[in-house]
């Protein structure tokens, strides 16, 4: 599966840039536009997920087939009532990163507005992961929670990197503080509800 | 071991059988080795049974970052899932390979993870292993080659036991991190393991061109473990029969390879269906393969025509790289290294040398970080031995050395180092005595160079003899030498030639005349890597010119896709009638740096930053800070009047000035955290106000800010921090400072900060953003 950013997702892509509103300069312009063809050129896809039955116990919400817990009341609350959910993990892969590192000393103009476009194909990437999978299990899903959302610490991170096998299908490591490589990558639980 | 004498057959899956068997999965499946040893023998000895001649022990994941939250050691688990191995191993005459995958964190510099941290966590298993009794060694489903290169020397320098590694391929041919297949295998060919090969993700179909591009490229014994097909998206399962895998690894056996088994999804029945298609088969072993490579992770280049050595990164008689480099401006020298690979230079000289400077710190940093940025190989620059060492050790791929000359003690100290990290070595053709000045002596040098080389283990195509360049302004007669001693070499070793060419013409007008005849008349008697600026456009323009005259370029393809469309000269347009202040908001870099020209005519530099780049500057700032514009129109004319900043430098350094610089300030992303980009924002702005910023880069160690603080007295550090996990090394680093007794203010911004925490947390000023680091940095500095 792959994603490409398209005139769509432009007003997303400018409110990470902190856009306002005001007239776009005919240089930054010409950036927004390299920014997107780049990012369309160099994002290598890749995703995993799976299937939980999942239980609500006191300290947060039990992956039964994992017999792994994911602490806290937000994720409850999102789940509250629900008796499946789904794990994944979506990257676009090493070579973005590079890119913006690249660019953020030869041009970081660019830089920055590539930078926005590989959030905005992370998000749309995970997007089309949940209808994905909506259409397979004739199910709608809640909206994703991530590890470090809400009061799901981001130590759970470990387990969704376990639990996803993402090391190997989709080359997410952890670092020892939790934090994903690549950089553009998203774990997330959303939780299925019955039409 | 002699991995050619007959196909040897590994096993299948581990993974895949502890599920099948219902296996209690704790925190990684190694532990099994010590709490349920009969179930890891029932499943080894279920491969031995159809004819595995080796098997991996159960100990892929049994490292120190994986094993952390085990109650078993790393030892503990190595130690039980060798012996279980070796128990059953023995009844069948069968060979045990101490398995070993990643360590599961990301190494430098895109994650935190030291490369010599890597080494020990890979020794830790190998010793554990070597003393169970394990027979070989082998790294599979590896995806990063540096990662691979630290086990490698690992298990170099702490056994003697054969060592093989698999590495696990994308369809693209490149692993998650981006390691190429020909990189791999010409990365540890250099090294010297046993054998390389490929396992995991694919199918056999898939990964046979992964294999043939290997033996393209390598000598060495040839290893295939693909999984069952591709794996169906909707069950993670793989539906090949144990027949069809077994017909379809028949292509492998055809071209020779050594050691076949399988990797997920096969079972023993796989491996016993492959057994049987083996026994019809023979590895072959390769001719020799006599071509020279050099290679980073990412990319290689086969020397089989000129290749452009760029010679850039070097501080010799530049002075705005000497002082990048006095500032620690790794960002300077990456931009250097990524200038002239897009003017297609295909090898990077990498020269750090300066009185006053860590040498060896700085080489290793350079080598790392150019890595994050540039594909090519690199030629590690340095007459000092430790720093040949250090960078050899940490780079990634197959370097060059620059370099040894004919003296014996140079060479008994630098030929061992580049033999063991397997680096193709440069020796100039001088010695004690200076650069002969007859070709027939240079030839006479080469050859006790070669002679070393070959005593040291380094083939003939792995050695570089550059004849050296004199100036022919001072010795005209001795030009005919160079080359005279280029065609003999060449005819009388079959070794590769490099040159440094531009020395050539010192002292004389019009240089790039002379540069590019001589570089000509070379490249005709048989200079392999010119050593040149390539953005330099004329010298270039001779290279390219010269495949095509030398048959080489086929039908000018290179040549018309690089020139047809170009103009010889580009005309000067013509200067805007807006004002700077306009330009710069509108982030017209070249027409600012017009504009700045000829106000310099008139005008005195610092007028011009004080009267016009800076108030430029400060009312795009104003309407950031209002909303009116957003960050990308920020940093356009940031960088707009960078440009104008640059000829001011130019400007001032052709009339001996001092570089004006309002003061310096050291800048870090905290240890552990990795997100850099907005302090790279931060330091953008910063230098655009004029000032001087240190930048230490990301997961910055707490000592080394403290330490660049006081060497280069700054009054102000900047500190960045993404993650609210990572604040408390922020506060850490707040409180270092202070307790250094350094008088410096602390500024701290980051996107979990507020000004309320930052005050917590120890620091003087909140910045919550680029621009407001700017006031800050003038309020703390001055003006």
């Amino acid at each position: 599966m792959t994603v490409k950013l398209d005139d769509s997702d432009r007003k997303e892509v400018l409110r990470y840039l902190g856009y306002r509103g005001s007239e776009i300069t005919d240089v930054v312009e010409e950036k927004l536009e390299a920014a997107f063809n780049i990012c369309n050129k160099i994002i290598n896809v890749r995703q995993v997920w799976k299937l939980y039955s999942i239980r609500e116990s006191k300290e947060g919400i039990t992956l039964e087939e994992a017999d792994c817990v994911l602490y806290g009341e937000s994720l409850k609350k999102l789940l509250k009532g629900l008796n499946e959910a789904i794990l994944f993990c979506v990257t676009i892969g090493i070579d973005f990163d590079r890119e913006v590192e690249k660019q953020m000393i030869k041009d970081p103009t660019l830089g920055v507005c590539l930078n926005a476009c590989g959030i905005a194909a992370i998000e749309k990437a995970c997007d089309n992961l949940q209808l994905e999978v909506e259409k397979e299990l004739g199910k709608k899903t809640t909206t994703r929670f991530s590890p470090g959302y809400g009061d799901l610490p981001l130590e759970s991170q470990r387990d969704f990197i376990r639990l996803l096998n993402t090391e190997k299908i989709a080359g997410v490591r952890l670092n020892e503080n939790n934090l994903m490589n690549p950089l553009k990558s998203v774990t997330a639980i959303a939780g299925l509800m019955e039409e | 071991m002699d991995f050619f004498d007959k196909i040897l057959i590994l096993d299948g899956a581990m993974g895949t059988e502890l599920v099948k068997r219902k296996a209690p999965m704790g925190h990684i499946p190694e532990e099994l080795n010590i709490t349920h040893p009969d179930l890891i023998k029932e499943i080894h000895e279920s491969y031995l049974k159809v004819g595995s001649n080796i098997i991996y022990s159960n100990t892929f994941s049994a490292n120190a970052y994986k094993c952390k939250t085990s109650k078993y050691s790393v030892e503990e688990i190595v130690t039980a899932g060798v012996k279980n191995a070796k128990e059953v191993a023995s009844k069948y005459g069968a060979l045990v390979a101490l398995d070993m995958g990643t360590i599961g964190d990301i190494l430098e510099p895109f994650g935190n993870l030291k490369f010599d941290s890597a080494y020990d966590m890979y020794k830790e298993m190998i010793i554990a292993g070597k003393n169970a009794g394990a027979d070989l060694l082998v790294f599979e489903t590896q995806t990063d080659l540096l990662e691979v290169k630290a086990g490698v020397l690992a298990a170099k320098e702490n056994s003697d036991l054969p060592i093989l590694v698999t590495m696990t391929f994308e369809p693209n041919g490149r692993t998650f991190n981006g390691t190429l297949v020909e990189a791999m295998a010409i990365t540890l060919s250099a090294l010297k393991v046993d054998a390389i090969g490929v396992n995991c993700s694919l199918g056999p179909k898939e990964l046979l061109p992964f294999v043939k591009r290997m033996r393209e490229v390598s000598d060495l014994p040839l290893i295939v473990k693909p999984n069952a097909g591709l794996p169906d998206p909707k069950t993670g399962g793989y539906d090949m029969t144990a027949d069809e895998f077994a017909k379809e690894m028949v292509p492998f056996m055809e071209m020779g390879v050594s050691m076949v088994g399988g990797c997920c999804g096969t079972d023993p029945e796989f491996i016993k269906a492959l057994a049987k298609e083996a026994k019809d088969y023979k590895p072959s072993r390769p001719e020799k393969n006599n071509k020279s490579y050099l290679s980073s992770g990412r990319a290689f280049v086969d020397v089989t025509r000129v290749h452009v050595v760029g010679e850039r990164i070097n501080p010799t008689g530049k002075k705005v790289f000497k002082e990048a480099l006095l500032n620690h401006d790794i960002d300077y020298v990456k931009n250097q290294a990524m200038e002239q690979a897009e003017a297609n230079a295909e090898i990077l000289d990498v020269n750090v040398g300066l009185p006053k400077i860590d040498e060896q710190s700085l080489m290793v940093e350079v080598v790392k970080e150019l890595q994050t940025v540039v594909d090519l190989p690199l030629q590690i620059d340095s007459s000092d031995a430790n720093v040949i060492e250090k960078a050899l050790r940490i780079y990634n791929g197959k370097a060059l050395v620059n370099s040894v000359n004919g003296e014996p003690e140079v060479l008994d100290k630098i030929l061992p180092i580049a033999a063991k990290y397997g680096a193709a070595v440069i020796g100039l053709t001088m010695d004690k005595d200076g650069i002969p000045s007859e070709a027939k002596k240079r030839v006479e040098i080469a050859g006790r160079i070669v002679d070393r080389c070959h005593y040291y283990g380094i083939e003939t195509k792995d050695i570089y003899i550059d004849c050296l360049t004199l100036t022919a302004s001072v010795q005209q007669k001795e030009v005919k030498e160079t080359l005279d001693a280029i065609r003999e070499v060449k005819a009388r070793y079959g070794v590769h030639t490099v040159l440094g060419v531009s020395n050539i013409s010192f002292g004389l007008p019009r240089r790039e005349f002379i540069n590019t005849t001589f570089l000509t008349l070379a490249m005709q008697a048989g200079l392999d890597l010119p050593i040149i600026n390539p953005n330099n456009a004329a010298m270039m323009g001779a290279v390219n010119a010269y495949h095509v005259l030398a048959n080489i370029d086929k039908s000018a393809t290179i040549y018309v896709e690089r020139y047809a469309d170009t103009v010889a000269v580009k005309e000067e347009t013509k200067s805007s009638e807006a004002s700077i202040k306009d330009l710069i908001k509108k982030g017209l870099g070249d027409l600012t740096a017009r504009k700045v020209k000829e106000l310099l005519e008139t005008k005195d530099a610092l007028d011009v930053v004080n009267e016009d780049l800076i108030p430029a500057l400060d009312e795009v700032g104003a309407l950031f800070e209002k909303g009116t514009i957003f960050l990308p129109q920020l940093l356009s004319s940031a960088q707009a009047a960078e440009s104008g900043f640059a000829v001011i430098k130019e400007h001032m350094a052709k009339n001996n000035k001092e570089t004006i610089s309002k003061g310096k300030i050291v800048l870090a992303t905290v240890k552990g955290d990795v997100h850099d980009i907005g302090k790279n924002i931060v330091k953008t702005i910063l230098e655009n106000y004029g000032f001087t910023v240190i930048d230490l880069g990301k997961d910055v160690p707490i000592e080394r800010v403290v330490e660049a603080a006081r060497e280069h007295k700054v009054k102000l550090v900047g500190l960045s921090a993404l993650m609210t996990t990572t604040v408390s090394s922020m506060e850490q680093t707040i409180k270092a400072l202070r307790d250094a007794g350094l008088d410096c203010k602390v500024m701290v911004g980051g996107a979990v900060l507020t000004e309320e925490f930052a005050m917590q947390i120890g620091a003087d000023f909140y910045s919550k953003d680029a621009k407001q680091s700017a006031d800050i940095a003038k309020m703390v500095l001055g003006d």
